[in-house]
């Protein structure tokens, strides 16, 4: 993810960004091309394939040095160095800590059907795309992710709860209870959101749905014009993958008319 | 039942018209508009559509 920019009434802002363009990854050139644009429009600079290596200033920032050699001045500095899972304080209970909580299709760790991970530490098999378990850091994820766990607790805790009363039955079994007990992995479809993330930047959206990062290669028009209000669709094997929209409102909604195709991908499961 | 939304705070994310599109949607100029009283049989969806809102805009009650 590029540096952000902070428009808080600042003259002069400068975004360093280590990759040849931001947000390259999740965009692919097309867009990244037209929202560095779009920011260039708006004054801001761009110190792109750079990374800093230190800071100048005594008592307070006054600059921060590139790995060219080269200074920015500046009186404010933005570190938007990204994020690691809060999780050291789970070590010693069996559970794979190597990138947020690893869980299963799920959203239970450590083979337990009573425990769950929601939110951005929880490390989910991308069934919708690969099935490698991924960790979402973007905001729908938490309630995604919280309402699915909450079934499988709730299934898990009903099929005890039955299981329970079975067992404590004595003599002849009536029949009369609640029938085969149906577990979470009987009962509930796995866990597989469509991925979704935007960011309001100035007076303009992006706005995404699916996985683009998994189609840049294959990334086309599909509404609109990039300099104006557009849709990308992200095509993987020819199928579509993602679509991001930039631009306003009439991008955005065109950009909604094509998750119904992206859900209709059925999870690898 | 009643939804609320408060349009002051809604920045047209729509994440609740996915939610529940039997109940909100985008106007021709893109702003979000809804049914002020749904069918209590929708109360589900709207509650998704409340959880969901990246802006917490919507409030429904019985």
């Amino acid at each position: 993810m590029c540096a952000p920019v902070v428009v808080v009434g600042a003259a002069d802002v400068t975004v360093v960004d280590p990759l040849p363009l931001p947000m390259l990854a999740p965009l692919g050139e097309l867009l990244a091309t037209e929202l560095c644009r779009r920011h260039e429009r708006r004054g801001v600079r761009f110190a792109l394939g750079r990374h800093v290596t230190g800071f100048a200033g005594r008592d307070r920032v006054t600059g921060v040095r590139l790995d060219d050699g080269g200074t920015l001045a500046a009186d404010v500095v933005v570190e938007s160095a990204g994020s690691i899972a809060n999780t050291a304080w789970l070590a010693g209970n069996g559970l794979d800590l190597t990138d947020g909580v690893l869980t299963d299709t799920h959203l239970r760790v450590g083979g337990r059907p009573d425990v769950v991970a929601v939110g951005d530490i929880a490390r989910f098999p991308g069934l919708r795309y690969d099935g490698v378990p991924r960790r979402v850091e973007h905001w729908s994820i938490l309630t995604d992710t919280a309402r699915h766990a909450a079934r499988v607790l709730a299934t898990h805790l009903a099929e005890a709860e039955s299981g329970a009363r079975a067992g404590s039955d004595t003599g002849v079994n009536t029949g009369a209870g609640t029938g085969p007990a149906t577990g979470v992995d009987g009962d509930l479809a796995p866990f597989a959101p469509l991925p979704t993330f935007w960011s309001d930047q100035h007076d303009f959206r992006l706005q995404s749905f699916g996985a683009p990062a998994l189609g840049t290669a294959d990334a086309r028009v599909l509404y609109g014009e990039p300099s104006w209000d557009v849709v990308v669709g992200y095509h993987q094997g020819g199928q579509l993958v993602g679509v991001v929209a930039l631009g306003g409102q009439a991008a955005v909604a065109a950009a909604a008319r094509h998750r119904a195709t992206l859900l209709q991908q059925s999870p690898t499961t | 039942m009643k939804v609320v939304v408060d349009m002051n705070t809604c920045q047209d994310h729509g994440q609740c018209v996915f939610a529940a599109p039997e109940v909100f949607r985008f106007d021709d100029t893109g702003r979000l508009t809804h049914l002020p009283n749904p069918d209590d049989a929708l109360s589900d969806a709207v509650e998704e559509a409340a959880d969901v809102c990246p802006l917490q805009a919507i409030r429904s009650e019985r």
